[in-house]
């Protein structure tokens, strides 16, 4: 999809971010690096002026709806007609910037760029990058529709003023911002200090590069975040936690065959089992045993100890709903630490409905084009809305290239690409966006598999 | 292949700049006045399956809108001079 190079196309990046999020600054900083491109900006607070090579131009929001039975978007009018204006100048700039305001909604701005037809030969989106205040944006991320969508629209997102916060308070905001967009990269960053390369020509838009996705992302969700493998003895061993953000936690400990990752695994569907049984609550003092059976962990108390019975020596799998840091959790044995042998993260399923989630499917086989054409319309014209981005490569029965394609809302931009050339024909999707229905999505794509 | 992913990639940039010069000139826009195209398309019983909108950026929040109900490869100069009478 990044063509950029080969029709002369000029690259576009989208700046969004709160206001106070370091978006000014990092524009600052593009312009004064010397990455030898003449950069031409649209911003909203200034009229146009000369900034050394550099154009920038004011726009004022203005949005502008269009519809059909089956199709709504709105785009930026403002923006319609700058880049109108500005493309009469393409001889003076090679790159441009679209600053947006701190409160504005990232959707109309990115379908302006697939909406106009010209703008779409002469221009390509190459990222919608978000700058997040890492101290303060937790004050707009659950109840701001305009930060969400900032975070989901985004190619790449800037961790900024992470000298305001502890690497713990990072790990947990990075989380949270994967859990709605797992395809944007994330940079943690002070004062806006980034590598250019990381920011200009990132190809966000180019497939190969949109599709290099977290593989935990494509992983199912679990109904835990973790589990770890313990060689426990016959002594006498405690669980110990600190307060955390819930007042409970439901883990379970099963005995496995080995300390293994491949005992851990095979753990692991049973254990999905036991967290569908009725839990049982055990408050602190309680004694924990290798039951398999689900247990509530009541977190209320002033001391969070539990006893841990183990009768016979042997490799024991603890899996917790939550991530043992977010409580501190540790295992003690004789008083001493004991660490596990082998553990592994997994992708939780206990976001709320109507959050800001991603949702992957990958899949081999082929697809009936009628069928895929026909569910793809159905879903843009029901779901387009709430589906925020999408991007994905496509198998598709009796064709020797890939299928490449993006959408924002209800507008889609799908071509051949290259030849699959004997590597294994697969079907590999993300969708972004509000209430998105995991098995609904993964279930529709499916039955378009020939 | 896919209807429904072709369609909006049918374009011939020399059809497009075509139009928006017949639409210039039927409107009497001066050079500023900014002229969007795009085709959209409808996969619901009795809609066209794509129709060609025409958006006049002239005046400020204010933008006049058009819809020829054919693919913007079949519109002709008397289909754009027929939208300033209508």
């Amino acid at each position: 999809m990044n063509t950029t190079m080969l029709n002369n196309q000029v690259p576009v990046t989208v700046l969004t971010g709160f206001l106070g999020s370091g978006k000014t600054t990092l524009l600052n900083r593009i312009l004064t690096e010397n990455h030898g491109k003449r950069i031409a900006v649209i911003e909203n607070e200034f009229g146009e002026i000369g900034v050394d090579n550099d154009l920038v131009i004011g726009a004022e929001e203005e949005i502008f709806e269009m519809n059909n039975g089956c199709i709504c978007c709105t785009v930026r009018g403002d923006l319609i007609r700058i880049l109108g204006n500005l493309m009469k100048r393409r001889d003076k700039f090679d790159y441009i910037m679209v600053e947006t305001t701190g409160l504005a909604d990232p959707g109309p701005v990115a379908q302006t760029f697939f909406m106009d037809a010209e703008m779409q030969e002469k221009l390509q989106l190459d990222s919608v990058t978000t700058v997040v205040d890492a101290k303060h944006i937790w004050q707009h991320i659950d109840d701001s529709d305009e930060a969400r969508e900032q975070v989901a629209f985004a190619d790449v997102i800037l961790l900024n003023k992470i000298d305001l916060v502890t690497e713990g308070e990072l790990d947990q905001l990075e989380a949270r911002i994967r859990s709605m967009n797992a395809a944007a990269k994330i940079y943690r960053t002070k004062n806006a200090v980034v590598e250019m390369d990381k920011i200009l020509n990132v190809g966000g838009f180019d497939l190969d590069r949109a599709m290099e996705v977290d593989p935990q992302f494509m992983e199912p969700e679990y109904p835990f975040e973790w589990a770890g493998v313990y060689n426990l003895s016959e002594s006498a061993h405690e669980l110990v936690l600190q307060e955390g953000p819930d007042p409970t936690m439901k883990v379970a400990l099963v005995p496995v065959n080995e300390s293994t990752d491949e005992a851990l695994e095979a753990a692991v569907e049973p254990v999905v089992m036991v967290f569908s049984d009725d839990e049982h609550e055990l408050s602190a003092g309680g004694t924990l045993q290798p039951s398999g059976q689900l247990i509530a962990l009541n977190l209320t108390a002033d001391e969070l100890r539990f006893d841990v019975q183990i009768d016979r020596p042997g490799a024991y799998a603890l899996f917790t709903e939550h991530h043992p840091d977010e409580f501190q959790a540790q295992l003690f044995g004789s008083g001493a630490l004991v660490k596990p042998v082998v553990e592994r993260e997994f992708k939780p399923d206990h976001e709320h409905d109507d959050e800001v989630t991603s949702v992957g499917i990958t899949t081999p086989g082929d697809l009936d084009p009628d069928r895929l054409n026909d569910w793809i319309s159905n879903l843009l014209r029901t779901k387009g809305l709430d589906i925020f981005r999408m991007k994905g490569i496509l198998s598709i029965k009796e064709q020797p290239n890939r299928f490449v394609f993006q959408g924002v809302h209800m507008l889609f931009d799908g071509r051949p690409d290259r030849p699959w050339d004997g590597e294994p024909r697969y079907n590999s999707l993300i969708f972004i966006g509000r209430n998105l229905d995991r098995t609904e999505l993964t279930e529709g794509f499916e039955a378009c598999l020939v | 292949m896919l209807k429904f992913f072709n369609s909006q990639k049918e374009r011939d940039p020399g059809q497009l700049v075509q139009v928006k010069s017949w639409v210039s000139q039927a409107f009497d826009l001066s050079e500023d006045v900014s002229v969007m195209i795009t085709q959209l398309q409808c996969t619901e019983e009795g809609c066209p399956p794509i129709e060609t909108v025409i958006a006049i950026m002239e005046t400020p929040g204010k933008p006049r809108q058009y819809k020829i109900h054919k693919p913007l490869a079949e519109v002709k100069q008397t289909d754009i001079v027929g939208l300033t009478v209508g």
